[in-house]
C-alpha cells in the first residue's frame, strides 16, 4: 500500500511538472506581455514607454527567457509560493482563496443535486427499461445531454432575466451580489442563493443527464450478467435483483465518475462563470489568460492538475473499495 | 405421481427476424429422487426448456403453450407457467435449485461466498443472519469445500473453477428443494473435475433425495449418472426411455446417429448402432437446422440415414410408446430397434 | 446459439457482411436514419449556401458572357474580377441592369447578405434591413437581424459550413493522432506503452479549454482552420485509451499470432490484420467526438475566440446576442441550430454503438 502510493505520488509529480511546463512555455510565448496587454488595452495614452516597460520587465522576471522562468517558479512553488498576480498585484493564493468560495458554492450544489436526481432517475429508468414513460425520460434526458450550456444559459437569462421582468420570478442576469456588505447576513445569503439558482440549474442538468445515462448504462449492463440470473433463480425479486445485485456491481464504475468530477468541483466551468459573471475560479482563468497574468495562469493549472491526479488516485483507491477483484498490490 | 410434469411447453423467441420457436411442444416428466437426463447437440432447446420451468427466458422469449407442473409430498400440483410472480419467487431456489454452466460468472464478484448461499437461505427460511450463515458453512462442508470457515468469506475470484461449481451447488440446495436443475454442470470444467462434480452430485442425490434434471450433451455423463433419459432434436422430444434401454437398444434414428457418433469410451452400444468395428468415427451427416427453417413434416428427415420419403417429410410423427416407459417419435422405430436391420440403411429415394 | 452466433460475428468484424449486416440495422432504428438524414441535409446546406442566401447571383449573364459570382462567398478570388473593374462594389440587382441591359440573373432563393446589411432598395422596392434591437424576424429577415441590421438567416446558412467542417476536420486529426499513439502503445507494449500512455494522461489532465485558449491565443492571426486543428490536437486521448485497448486485446488472437507465422511485418499487422478489427470500436467515440468538437468551437466562438470577421460561426451569433438579451432571434435560431446538430451527432454515434457492439447487439436482438 505504501509502495503504491509512493510511486502514483513520483509519477504524480513527473506528471505536474510536465504539465506546468507545457503550459508556462504556452503563456510565455502568447503575443503580448502582462504589461502590453493591460496597459494598452485600458488606455492608449497609458501605454509605457521604452525604458518603463524594461523596467518593470527586470521587476517581474520577464526580461529571462522562459525556460529560465519557469524553473524560477517551480522553486518558488517547492518553496510554497506561487507568486503575485500581475494584474491584481494580490498573491495568487490570495487570490485563489477569494475565488475557491463561489466556485464550490456553485459547482458543489451542482454536484450534490445532480447525483441525488440522477442515480434514482438512472435506477427508475434501468427498471421501466423499455417502457413508455422510461422511454419518454431516456428522450428527455438525452436532449438535456445534447443541449449546450451556454446556449441553455442564454435562454435561461432571457426567460427569466429579460421576459419576467418586473415580476415574482425574476432572477438577476448576472453577478453574486447586489447588496452592499453592510447588509444583514440573511439578506445577503439570500441574495445570493437568488443569484446562484441560473448557474446552479445550468451545471446540475449537464451532469444530471449525464450521471443518469451513464447508471442506466451500466445497470443495463450489469443485468445482462449470468450472476443476475442466479441471483433470480435463488428466488430473489425484481426490486432485489436491481438494487442489490445489479446495482452494487454498477458502483465500480460510478466511483471513477466520482473521482473524476473531483477538478471540475474547485475548477469550476469558464462558460457558465463567464456567461454568469460568477466570482470564481474559471472566470478568474479566462480573465488570467486575457490579461497574461502568467503567475496566476500558472497557479491555477498547478491547482487543477493537482485536482486532477488527486481525483484519479481517489477513484482508484474507491475502486479498490468496492471492487474485491481489485487490489491495491 | 411425478414431481414434475411438462405438458407441451411451447417458447418461443420473437425476433425482428420474426418467431422462433427453440421449444416447440416439449412433454417431460421427473419422478421424485430420480435423474432424468435431457440430451441433445447444442441449438437443440434444452437450456430454453430448463429456463422454462423457472421462467427464466430472457426477454424476446415467451412461453407461449402448454403446462409445467410441480407436485409437493401430498400430490397437490402448482402450474408453474401461470403461477404468480411471488409465489414462483418461492419456488425458485426453494422448491427448485439450479446449477449454472458457467461457474466462472455465474457467481456475484462483489459478495463473499457465505452471502451468496446466506440469501438463498434468507429468502426463503425465517432465520436470523447468524442462522443462515451457519447453513451456508453446513453447505460448504456438505459440498466438501476444503477450509468451508475460511471460503466463507472469501469472494468469487479467490477459488478455482471446480471450487465456484461446488459453491453454486450448495447454494443450489441450500433450501433442500425437491429438484435441482443442472445446466451442463460440466462443461466448463477441466475432464478431473467434472468426474469430481458428478460424484459430487450424485453423491447428494442419494443422501438428500433430491431430483436432478441433467441437461448436457454429453452421453457419457448420462451413462454415469441418469435413470432416464430424453433425446431432443430441434425442439422436439424424439426419444425418452431408461437410461439402460436407450444405451441398449435405441430406436429413433438421431438417437442411434448420437451414440454411433460417440468416441469409443464405454459405449458398446455405438458399435452395435451401426459401426462395425472400423475404428471410424460416424458422424451424423448434415447441421442442426435453425428454428426458423424446421424442416416440415419429421424434422431429423433431411439428415436421416432411414428416412422415408415422401412419408417422413409430410405429417410430424407422434411420440408413441414402443415397450414399456419407452417413447419414440419415429414411425418405423420398431423396426429400427432391431439391430440386425440396422446394418443395411434402407435405400433413400431422393 | 445466440452464443455462437455472437461469436462468430464479432470474429468476422472486417468482412463485409459485418458492415452491411451493421448497416441493415442501423436503418432500422428511426432516431439515428433521421439525424443521418439531419446531418445530410446540413451538408447540402452548406454545400449550397450561396445559392440559398445571398446577394451575389448564382448564375448571371453580363455583357455577352456567363458568369457565377456567388463562388465568391467560398473564396473572394473566385468573384469575377470584371463585377469590381465595372464599380458593382457587391450591389448587383441594379448594376447589372443599368450597366448592361440585356443581361439576366439567377438569384438565390433569399436576398440577403452574410456579411452587411442589405441596403434600401438594393433589391428594387424593398427596404433597408432593421439594425439595433428592432430586426424581429418576419417575411423578409426569416431569423430576423442582428443589431447591425445583417440577416441571421443569411448568417446561419453561411456558419453551417463552419460547424460541418469542424466536426470532421477536427475529428479527423485526432482520430488520426489517438490511432496512431494507441496502437503504438497497444502493440508494442513495454516501454513505449509507457511513454505513449504518460502523454495520453497528460494532456489529459490540463483542462481542454485552458490549453486550446491558450494556443490560441498563441497562433498568429487565428483562422477557423487553426482553431479545428487545435481542437483536433487536444480531443484525440479519449480515442488514443480505446485503440490502445483493442490493439492489446487483438495483439494476442490467433489471427495475428497466424500473420506473424506467415512473417508479416509490425506495420503490416497493425494495418492489414488489427485495424479492420478495432475499427469499429474506435468509431464510436470519433462520432461523439465531433458532437463534442462542434460544442467545443461553438464555446470559444462564443467566449469570443471565434473566426475573425467576416466569417461568423453559430456560436459568434450566440456572443453577439450576449449584449443584446432582449433580442431573443439571436439566442433562439442559432442556440438550436447548435443543438440540434449535436443531437444529431449525438443520436448517430450511440446508433453506431448499438450496431456494432455485440454485446449490445445481441441484447436488443
Amino acid at each position: 500500500m505504501a509502495t503504491y502510493l509512493l510511486r502514483r505520488l513520483l509519477l504524480g509529480m513527473l506528471t505536474l511538472v510536465a504539465i506546468t511546463f507545457i503550459v508556462y512555455g504556452l503563456a510565455r510565448n502568447m503575443p503580448g506581455t502582462p504589461l502590453t496587454v493591460q496597459m494598452g488595452e485600458s488606455d492608449p495614452s497609458r501605454k509605457l514607454n521604452p525604458e518603463d516597460q524594461e523596467r518593470m520587465k527586470r521587476i517581474y522576471g520577464l526580461d529571462r527567457p522562459w525556460h529560465e522562468g519557469y524553473l524560477r517558479w517551480l522553486g518558488n512553488v517547492v518553496r510554497g509560493d506561487l507568486g503575485r498576480s500581475f494584474s491584481r498585484k494580490q498573491p495568487v493564493t490570495t487570490l485563489i482563496g477569494e475565488r475557491i468560495g463561489p466556485t464550490f458554492l456553485v459547482s458543489g450544489t451542482a454536484l450534490v443535486l445532480a447525483w441525488l436526481l440522477g442515480v434514482p432517475l438512472g435506477l427508475y429508468a434501468s427498471a421501466r427499461s423499455g417502457m413508455a414513460d422510461e422511454r419518454a425520460t431516456s428522450l428527455l434526458l438525452y436532449i438535456l445531454y445534447s443541449f449546450p450550456t451556454f446556449v441553455a444559459a442564454l435562454f435561461l437569462q432571457i426567460v427569466f432575466s429579460v421576459w419576467l421582468r418586473g415580476t415574482a420570478w425574476e432572477l438577476p442576469l448576472f453577478g453574486m451580489s447586489d447588496l452592499p456588505a453592510d447588509a444583514s447576513w440573511a439578506a445577503r445569503a439570500a441574495d445570493i442563493a437568488r443569484h446562484a439558482i441560473l448557474p446552479v440549474t445550468c451545471q446540475t442538468y449537464v451532469s444530471l443527464a449525464y450521471d443518469s445515462r451513464f447508471i442506466k448504462a451500466n445497470m443495463e449492463e450489469a443485468v445482462r450478467q449470468d450472476y443476475i440470473r442466479t441471483a433470480r433463480a435463488k428466488g430473489a425479486g425484481p426490486g432485489r435483483v436491481l438494487f442489490h445485485h445489479a446495482f452494487r456491481n454498477t458502483l465500480i464504475p460510478l466511483v471513477t465518475l466520482l473521482g473524476l468530477s473531483l477538478p471540475g468541483l474547485i475548477g469550476g466551468s469558464v462558460i457558465i462563470e463567464q456567461i454568469f459573471t460568477w466570482p470564481g475560479m474559471g472566470r478568474l482563468f479566462f480573465e488570467s489568460i486575457r490579461e497574461r497574468d502568467y503567475p496566476t495562469i500558472m497557479g491555477l493549472t498547478l491547482m487543477f492538475s493537482v485536482l486532477t491526479l488527486i481525483g484519479q488516485l481517489l477513484a482508484d483507491l474507491l475502486y479498490c473499495l468496492v471492487d474485491p477483484r481489485v487490489s491495491v498490490e | 405421481m411425478p414431481l414434475l410434469e411438462i405438458n407441451n411447453l411451447v417458447t418461443a423467441f420473437h425476433t425482428p427476424a420474426g418467431r422462433v420457436p427453440a421449444v416447440d411442444g416439449v412433454s417431460l416428466s421427473i419422478e421424485r429422487g430420480k435423474t432424468l437426463g435431457l440430451v441433445g447437440e447444442s441449438g437443440c432447446g434444452k437450456s430454453v426448456t430448463a429456463m422454462s420451468i423457472l421462467r427464466l427466458v430472457a426477454a424476446p422469449g415467451v412461453i407461449e403453450a402448454g403446462e409445467i407442473l410441480l407436485r409437493d409430498a401430498t400430490g397437490a400440483a402448482v402450474n408453474l407457467v401461470t403461477l404468480a410472480e411471488p409465489r414462483l419467487r418461492e419456488v425458485r431456489g426453494g422448491r427448485i435449485g439450479m446449477i449454472f454452466q458457467e461457474p466462472m460468472t455465474s457467481l456475484n464478484p462483489v459478495f463473499t461466498i457465505g452471502d451468496q448461499i446466506a440469501e438463498a437461505v434468507l429468502l426463503h427460511r425465517d432465520v436470523s443472519r447468524a442462522e443462515a450463515r451457519g447453513r451456508a458453512l453446513e453447505m460448504l462442508e456438505l459440498v466438501r469445500i476444503a477450509d468451508p470457515k475460511r471460503r466463507l468469506d472469501e469472494y468469487p475470484h479467490q477459488l478455482s473453477g471446480g471450487m465456484r461449481q461446488r459453491v453454486v451447488i450448495a447454494m443450489a440446495l441450500a433450501c433442500e428443494p425437491d429438484l435441482i436443475i443442472a445446466d451442463e454442470p460440466t462443461t466448463a470444467l477441466d475432464v478431473t473435475i467434472q468426474a469430481q462434480i458428478l460424484d459430487l452430485l450424485a453423491d447428494l442425490r442419494q443422501r438428500l433425495g433430491t431430483a436432478i434434471l441433467l441437461i448436457t450433451h454429453d452421453l457419457g455423463v448420462v451413462a454415469e449418472t441418469c435413470d432416464d433419459v430424453a433425446v431432443m432434436y430441434a425442439g422436439r422430444i424424439v426419444e425418452q426411455a431408461p437410461a439402460a434401454t436407450i444405451f441398449a437398444r435405441p430406436r429413433h434414428p438421431y438417437t442411434i446417429g448420437l451414440l454411433a457418433a460417440r468416441p469409443e469410451r464405454g459405449g458398446h452400444a455405438g458399435r452395435k448402432a451401426g459401426e462395425r468395428a472400423t475404428g471410424r468415427l460416424r458422424t451424423i451427416p448434415g447441421m442442426v437446422p435453425a428454428p426458423q427453417n424446421f424442416p416440415a413434416g419429421c424434422r431429423f428427415h433431411p439428415r436421416c440415414a432411414f428416412a422415408r420419403l415422401p412419408e417422413c417429410a409430410g405429417a410430424m410423427p407422434e411420440l408413441r410408446e414402443v415397450a414399456t416407459g419407452h417413447f419414440v417419435r419415429c414411425p418405423y422405430a420398431d423396426a429400427l430397434g432391431e439391430p440386425r436391420r440396422l446394418d443395411e440403411p434402407r435405400e433413400q429415394i431422393a | 446459439m445466440t452464443d455462437s452466433q455472437s461469436r462468430h460475428q464479432s470474429r468476422s468484424f472486417q468482412s463485409q457482411g459485418f458492415w452491411a449486416d451493421a448497416w441493415a440495422r442501423f436503418r432500422r432504428k428511426p432516431l439515428a436514419m433521421a439525424a443521418l438524414v439531419f446531418v445530410t441535409l446540413l451538408a447540402a446546406v452548406a454545400l449550397l449556401a450561396p445559392a440559398i442566401a445571398g446577394t451575389k447571383p448564382v448564375l448571371c449573364r453580363y455583357k455577352g458572357r456567363i458568369y457565377a459570382p456567388c463562388l465568391g462567398y467560398f473564396d473572394r478570388r473566385l468573384e469575377p474580377t470584371i463585377f469590381a473593374k465595372d464599380r458593382f462594389r457587391g450591389t448587383y440587382p441594379r448594376n447589372l441592369k443599368e450597366k448592361d441591359a440585356d443581361s439576366w440573373a439567377i438569384w438565390p432563393l433569399v436576398f440577403q447578405d452574410p456579411h452587411r446589411a442589405v441596403r434600401e432598395n438594393e433589391w428594387p422596392g424593398r427596404p433597408a434591413n432593421p439594425a439595433k434591437d428592432e430586426g424581429r424576424p418576419n417575411g423578409i429577415n426569416l431569423f430576423g437581424t442582428d443589431q447591425y441590421g445583417v440577416d441571421v438567416f443569411a448568417k446561419m446558412v453561411h456558419g453551417t459550413t463552419i460547424a460541418l467542417l469542424v466536426g470532421v476536420v477536427s475529428m479527423g486529426l485526432a482520430g488520426t493522432i489517438g490511432i496512431i499513439v494507441g496502437a503504438l502503445g497497444g502493440y508494442f507494449g513495454g516501454w513505449v506503452d509507457m511513454l505513449t500512455s504518460r502523454v495520453t494522461e497528460i494532456v489529459m489532465c490540463v483542462p481542454t479549454l485552458v490549453l486550446i485558449l491558450a494556443v490560441i491565443a498563441i497562433v498568429e492571426k487565428p483562422t477557423i482552420w487553426k482553431t479545428m486543428a487545435i481542437i483536433g490536437a487536444t480531443g484525440w486521448t479519449g480515442i488514443a485509451r480505446l485503440t490502445r485497448g483493442e490493439f492489446l486485446r487483438l495483439r494476442q488472437s490467433e489471427f495475428v499470432t497466424a500473420a506473424r507465422a506467415t512473417g508479416a511485418g509490425p506495420v503490416r499487422i497493425m494495418l492489414r490484420h488489427i485495424l479492420p478489427n478495432a475499427l469499429a470500436p474506435v468509431l464510436v467515440p470519433i462520432t461523439f467526438g465531433i458532437a463534442s468538437a462542434i460544442l467545443t468551437e461553438s464555446s470559444l466562438s462564443f467566449l469570443g475566440f471565434g473566426p475573425p470577421p467576416p466569417a461568423a460561426s453559430w456560436g459568434s451569433l450566440l456572443n453577439d446576442a450576449r449584449s443584446n438579451l432582449s433580442m431573443w432571434w439571436l439566442v433562439v435560431f442559432p442556440g438550436v441550430a447548435i443543438f440540434l446538430t449535436v443531437l444529431a451527432y449525438n443520436l448517430i454515434g450511440e446508433g453506431l454503438q448499438e450496431v456494432t457492439d455485440p454485446r449490445l447487439r445481441e441484447a436488443r436482438k
